[in-house]
């Protein structure tokens, strides 16, 4: 009695000093989950490969955010309380930051509760084009477009250190609470960067402190915070208690999966207390993890398990009689051949070398490179745009794609690509040496892909060779302009046309542009439709630009692969997201169900 | 004078051919490695296996025993359109159009017709692997060999200055060996391998260059036993000069074991030549070895094609047991006091 008394008493005076909504994720729930490529580190500023992003993504938070279950993706507020308001016609985006989110409880804190407020967002942006955060990855996302930025940059160029003490007109904490965002020019995808796993909030006091070790000592507001870190082997996410705790409801007007919302609805997240992450990075040994139901769920599965457990699209009797839960989709990505503009063999504008790049596009073979190549596991491209974004159009059909190397041998032979010596392979007009170098990569079994790559040129009578480096001396070079011809993806960083155009915008040639692609009606085309909402003005003018950018062939575009997703019957709530990051809050199993499968 | 050649007695090495010839086992092996041979010689004059490259099946034809397999039906098609008028101003080529067209006609190839079946399989871009298996064959014994006798010709070297002149050119060449030998293996040759790159020549030498240590410790230690024979001695004696006594006396005495070292690093030689092309440090994308096939096949085993791993692991795992039994039966022939019979 005495003992219920005081048990009572603990729970009001709790209750009393905790959020209404406080988190309730139970602790020992744990989630397998795995990533298929390495990690690098969780500075929002300073990484952006694929795996880093992942799991940053779940520890900070971002103003806004896409939703888990519309489709197509949906913007809608993270710390935000709504969205953004919008006035000067495009040019200024004011953001309320929901009052009472704290970063989760660090030592730079000194005990006390730390409330997120606009500072840290004017502070995190601009860490985003400092170049000291390993040479600024994110940069793209804000260079040019914010008042007073592009100074901030130049000057922080010449003294070699970024000034964050010093106010710029175009991040502004207007008062605690309220983020103003100001424009040189209109731009309506302020929204969609917002929304970019990049623009999360980190605090500068913990930044300062950690210096370098901020890398492995994130600290956020997100859903969950690192636990355990060892380096391209094992992460392990805990929730993070000062979470605030959320609930799902549809966004209006979103078309989404409706049994999954069922089973969410009603519930604060997140429920899994603990995300138990390994790198593997062999498909096989992936799947035997989840085959013997180690993993709970398999985001990506390699090519060929895709097309093991589902060979036609749809999951094998005996996987469907075990229950798996298995989607495979379409994700805003875009692959493709591309050649160096400023190469003196393959780049260039003057009609020779436009007929080269023309005929080495009519020997490509789209079709091969999904289905054989790729196993099925991509659909071939049509325009620089990827699936599930803005822009996209999926009945468009480009007519300059077609597999006719017949063709392509008439327009070397007219532009005077001749076989002067009489080996088999063409040299170049005026009996030049013609040799071209293919960028590759050395680390990843590439072997069919190099073969349809000689089977290509073969078929052109043009010698080729593959120059094989590791990925970061192939990024390097690739960046620098110091290659011939390579091959390039992207990953949206936000679902917009803009997104995947941008990447062959004149004045982005470099890092951004590898191709250093400059057409002037393009760059004309690719400025107003960056400052337009979406219409169907805006999808024609998109459509051109796909056909130039065809007709000159700085790129030959391959395919946008598809993602196989597979879950264990366990899951609860579980929806791949076409963004290809998981939404980890938002996942459940059912406990009991698990254990007498497993044991675990 | 009376004459020396009264009662012949057989040489050494007509000795050594007679016994290895009576051994069944040995003529059996012999035979197998001929047919070897003659493939891997027809292969590289271009009489068999030329057009291993193409693709002549449909993508993963089953071998005939088994009979036509279901196809999947998964894949896209890819709809040919004609261009539209924004597209035709939009193109350079378009006012040539007619003329391309045209010269087009000269390169029309006919359409091969895919088989549903070949004797062996096909593989994924539907080659036939009974070619494919024949020219790997010959990449893979051409790097054998070739890799056996630069690493045996490194290594007898070596091993002979070292033995015969000890002293501080001896610790030099030991100090080599053991710079060579205190790394694991497999991690030395991919160092070479990735320092030198990939294609057929650079996988001998990366063989050759790592694979010297055993023959010089073995002939290291045969010219130290020898460098105080009588009949050396004598040669000493006699003022022959170092270079006599190393290449023209001791060499046909130790001769032997460095044939029975050569056939063993060919086997070795092969197998690593397997292993560094499927680490994908081998042979390059225009060529074939039984390495590339083998590493294939991991996703193939997958979707449940074990043809091409039958046909591989056939092939290679006669060749290396026949290469390896005849070693043996060789190392008996050519020592007359090894009497295992």
């Amino acid at each position: 009695m005495k003992f219920a008394t005081f048990a009572s008493l603990v729970c009001l005076v709790a209750a009393a000093f905790s959020p209404a909504n406080a988190q309730v994720a139970d602790m020992n729930k744990i989630l397998y989950a795995y990533l298929r490529g390495t990690e690098t580190g969780f500075d929002p500023a300073k990484y952006s490969d694929t795996g880093s992003v992942e799991i940053f993504k779940s520890i900070y938070e971002t103003l806004l955010g896409y939703d888990y279950l519309a489709r197509p993706q949906m913007l809608v507020p993270g710390a935000a309380e709504a969205m953004p308001e919008v006035s000067e016609g495009g040019r200024r985006y004011t953001f309320k930051i929901r009052p009472g989110i704290y970063f989760s409880d660090d030592a730079v804190f000194k005990g006390r509760k730390r409330e997120l407020v606009a500072q840290d967002y004017v502070y995190s942006l601009q860490r985003l084009v400092d170049q000291n955060n390993r040479g600024a990855p994110w940069d793209f996302l804000f260079k040019g477009k914010i008042i007073g930025l592009d100074e901030k940059i130049a000057e922080a160029k010449r003294t070699g250190k970024f000034n964050y003490d010093k106010p710029i007109e175009g991040f502004k904490a207007v008062d605690r609470y309220t983020f103003q965002v100001n424009l040189t020019r209109p731009d309506y995808l302020i929204p969609q960067m917002m929304g970019s796993p990049a623009t999360g909030a980190v605090p500068r006091e913990a930044v300062e402190a950690y210096g370098d070790d901020f890398d492995g000592h994130p600290v956020g507001t997100g859903p969950y915070r690192l636990r355990e870190w060892q380096r391209r082997n094992h992460i392990v996410l805990e929730a993070n208690p000062n979470f605030r705790g959320i609930t799902y409801t549809p966004p209006a007007g979103a078309k989404v999966d409706e049994p999954i919302a069922a089973q969410l609805a009603g519930k604060t997240f997140p429920r899994i207390g603990v995300i138990d992450i390994r790198v593997i990075e062999v498909p096989q040994a992936a799947w035997l993890a989840f085959d013997s139901k180690q993993l709970d769920v398999m985001q990506e599965m390699g090519t060929a398990y895709a097309r093991m457990v589902a060979p036609d699209g749809v999951l094998l009797q005996k996987y469907q009689d075990r229950k798996l839960q298995f989607y495979r989709e379409s994700q805003g990505n875009t692959y493709w051949h591309m050649f160096n503009m400023d190469d003196p063999v393959v780049g260039g504008y003057t009609p020779e070398k436009i007929g080269l790049r023309r005929a080495i596009s009519y020997a490509y073979d789209q079709q091969w490179e999904a289905n054989i190549v790729k196993q099925g596991q991509a659909m071939p491209a049509q325009t620089p745009i990827g699936p599930e974004v803005e822009g996209y159009d999926a009945s468009y059909r480009n007519s300059f794609y077609r597999l006719d190397p017949a063709y392509g041998n008439a327009i070397l032979d007219k532009y005077g690509y001749k076989d002067c010596d009489n080996d088999g392979f063409r040299e170049a007009p005026g009996c030049q040496p013609l040799l071209i170098t293919y960028l590759d990569q050395s680390n990843r079994d590439t072997r069919d892909y190099d073969e349809m790559l000689q089977k290509m040129m073969g078929s052109l009578g043009i010698r080729l060779k593959m120059d094989k480096k590791t990925f970061s001396d192939l990024v390097k070079q690739r960046q620098a302009g110091q290659y011939m011809m390579s091959f390039g993806g992207w990953n949206l960083d936000y679902p917009d046309a803009e997104n995947f155009m941008q990447l062959l915008y004149g004045p982005n040639a470099g890092p951004v542009n590898e191709a250093r692609f400059k057409n002037k009606e393009f760059d004309q085309l690719y400025e107003q439709i960056a400052s337009m909402p979406p219409s169907a003005e805006r999808n024609a003018k998109l459509i051109r630009m796909s056909k130039i950018v065809a007709a000159q062939a700085p790129w030959i575009l391959t395919n946008h692969a598809l993602f196989s997703h597979i879950a264990q019957p366990w899951m609860i709530g579980y929806r791949p997201h076409p963004s290809s990051k998981e939404y980890w809050q938002y996942y459940d199993y059912d406990q009991s169900m698990r254990r007498s499968m497993t044991g675990r | 004078m009376t004459t020396m050649t009264e009662k012949v007695s057989p040489g050494f090495w007509r000795a050594a051919g007679k016994r290895l010839w009576a051994d069944k086992l040995a003529r059996g092996c012999l035979f197998i490695l001929a047919v070897y041979f003659v493939l891997a010689l027809a292969s590289t004059m271009g009489w068999l296996a030329k057009d291993w490259n193409k693709q002549v099946a449909v993508s993963w034809a089953a071998p005939t025993m088994v009979g036509k397999q279901q196809q999947d039906s998964h894949g896209f098609k890819v709809e040919v359109i004609a261009p539209d008028a924004e597209a035709r101003a939009l193109d350079p080529l378009t006012p040539f159009e007619a003329e391309l067209t045209a010269a087009a006609k000269a390169y029309q190839q006919e359409a091969v017709v895919l088989a549903d079946t070949l004797p062996l399989g096909a593989d994924k871009v539907g080659r036939d692997i009974g070619s494919k298996v024949i020219k790997a064959a010959q990449t893979s014994i051409t790097v054998g060999l070739l890799a056996a006798l630069l690493s045996v010709a490194i290594g007898t070297v070596f091993g002979a200055v070292g033995g015969y002149f000890g002293g501080r050119l001896g610790d030099a060449l030991e100090w080599l060996y053991s710079v060579f030998t205190s790394m694991p293996y497999i991690l030395l040759v991919l160092a070479f391998a990735s320092v030198l790159g990939g294609g057929v020549h650079t996988v001998i030498l990366v063989l050759g260059f790592t694979g010297w240590t055993g023959t010089y410790r073995l002939i290291r230690s045969e010219y130290i036993k020898q460098r105080s024979r009588d009949y050396v001695l004598a040669a000493s004696a006699i003022g022959a000069s170092d270079a006599r006594k190393m290449f023209l006396h001791i060499l046909p005495n130790v001769s032997h074991l460095i044939l029975v070292q050569l056939s063993q690093d060919v086997v070795n030689f092969i197998k690593a030549e397997v292993i560094l092309s499927f680490l994908g440090f081998g042979v390059p994308v225009e060529a074939i070895s039984w390495g590339i096939m083998i590493n294939e096949v991991m996703p193939e085993l997958v979707l449940g094609k074990w043809w091409q791993l039958a046909t591989v692991a056939t092939v290679m795992s006669l060749f290396v047991v026949a290469f390896g039994l005849f070693t043996d039966q060789l190392r008996d022939a050519l020592d007359p006091k090894a009497s295992r019979r």
